[in-house]
């Protein structure tokens, strides 16, 4: 093989491999991204439902947001650590408690902490310097 | 999960391996140590806690590989570059005087250079022409004419240069590549393996042919 050729090889197979991880981590981020401003807004629309004593709307609005979840679950624990994706599940079962009881204070809590670790995952994924260093 | 989760890792690292090359497994210039040390470790942490995702235990050992294939090809076409990850081999002693300010350089002491003298055999500096540590931190050793033995050249030898031996049979199998660029024919090889008892060759151990000819036969079960 002419040294050409193999350093045409050499530097298709660097291109190859550079190309794979940028994507992966494109779509990793756009993922991350859109799932949990998806996820931030029907809890925005329970909280507000919350708010207004209205637990009909605000369990239509978490059975909504608990199958979007469970969807969602088992494709981040493919590249978020699993204690994360284990705390914002047992947040998410401890909102479907307080529904059902209607616990209006400890589910806006609930409520705020959830969206506090939603927002943390995609904070802590994103490519900043602060993540970096 | 974790049986399976290792076996995954464990592929994983053998294609890395393979792909960086073969300098990887044997003697290992500095940048390619560091490469070795952090792959080991990164491989070993998805593999003990099944909390962290597979992928962040393989992404980055990819990464590291494409580092490692941008540096062996910055090595392998430019010299500046090869001087700046591998370094450079420096005399330690010249004409059986040891060189103190490159021994500093270096960070080797006098003890560290004594020892590898002696594990090379020789125990004695002036019998030492002259010694390089070598970028992989080997120690080539050149010694006086006083104290090398007599080479075939010295003493005027007609030597016939010699051949690998190749390899016939293993563990009963017959390599058939091995024989055919021996240009060896079956039917006499076939005859050699009764002559030495052989049935056929999964009685046989191990095979070869030397450069002169000479077969060399060992059979199965001490036999």
């Amino acid at each position: 093989m002419s040294r050409t050729k193999h350093t045409a090889i050499f530097i298709s197979v660097i291109v190859f491999i550079l190309t794979a991880i940028f994507s992966l981590n494109y779509y990793l981020l756009n993922k991350i991204d859109n799932d949990s401003d998806i996820m931030n807004e029907m809890l925005s629309n329970m909280t507000k439902y919350v708010k207004e004593d209205n637990f009909e709307k605000a369990q239509e609005e978490y059975d909504k947001l608990n199958e979007f979840w469970h969807e969602t679950e088992g494709k981040w624990s493919l590249f978020i650590h699993h204690a994360k994706i284990l705390e914002i599940d047992g947040s998410f079962k401890k909102i479907g408690g307080q529904i059902e009881v209607e616990e209006k204070n400890q589910l806006l809590v609930e409520c705020g902490y959830i969206e506090h670790l939603l927002l943390n995952v995609k904070k802590l994924e994103k490519p900043t310097l602060e993540n970096i260093f | 999960m974790i049986f399976l989760r290792t076996i995954i890792m464990y592929t994983v690292i053998i294609l890395v391996m393979r792909i960086m090359g073969k300098r990887q497994i044997g003697q290992l210039e500095p940048y390619e140590l560091v490469v070795a040390l952090m792959i080991s470790e990164l491989a070993a942490m998805p593999m003990q806690d099944t909390a962290i995702p597979l992928l962040n235990g393989i992404l980055p050992i990819v990464t590291l590989l494409v580092a490692q294939l941008i540096v062996s090809l910055l090595v392998l076409k430019s010299t500046r570059a090869r001087k700046i990850f591998c370094g450079s081999p420096r005399l330690l002693i010249n004409n059986g005087h040891i060189l103190e300010e490159n021994l500093r350089t270096e960070l080797y002491n006098i003890d560290d250079l004594l020892e590898s003298l002696r594990l090379k055999g020789y125990p004695n500096v002036a019998e030492v022409n002259c010694a390089i540590l070598e970028n992989n931190g080997e120690l080539s050793i050149f010694p006086k004419n006083s104290s090398r033995g007599p080479t075939v050249k010295d003493l005027n030898l007609d030597v016939q240069e010699q051949l690998p031996v190749v390899d016939l049979i293993i563990d009963g199998k017959i390599l058939m590549d091995n024989l055919i660029n021996s240009k060896i024919v079956m039917k006499n090889f076939i005859k050699q393996m009764k002559r030495i008892g052989a049935n056929n060759e999964k009685d046989i151990l191990y095979s070869s042919i030397d450069s002169n000819g000479i077969y060399f036969f060992q059979l199965k079960n001490g036999r």
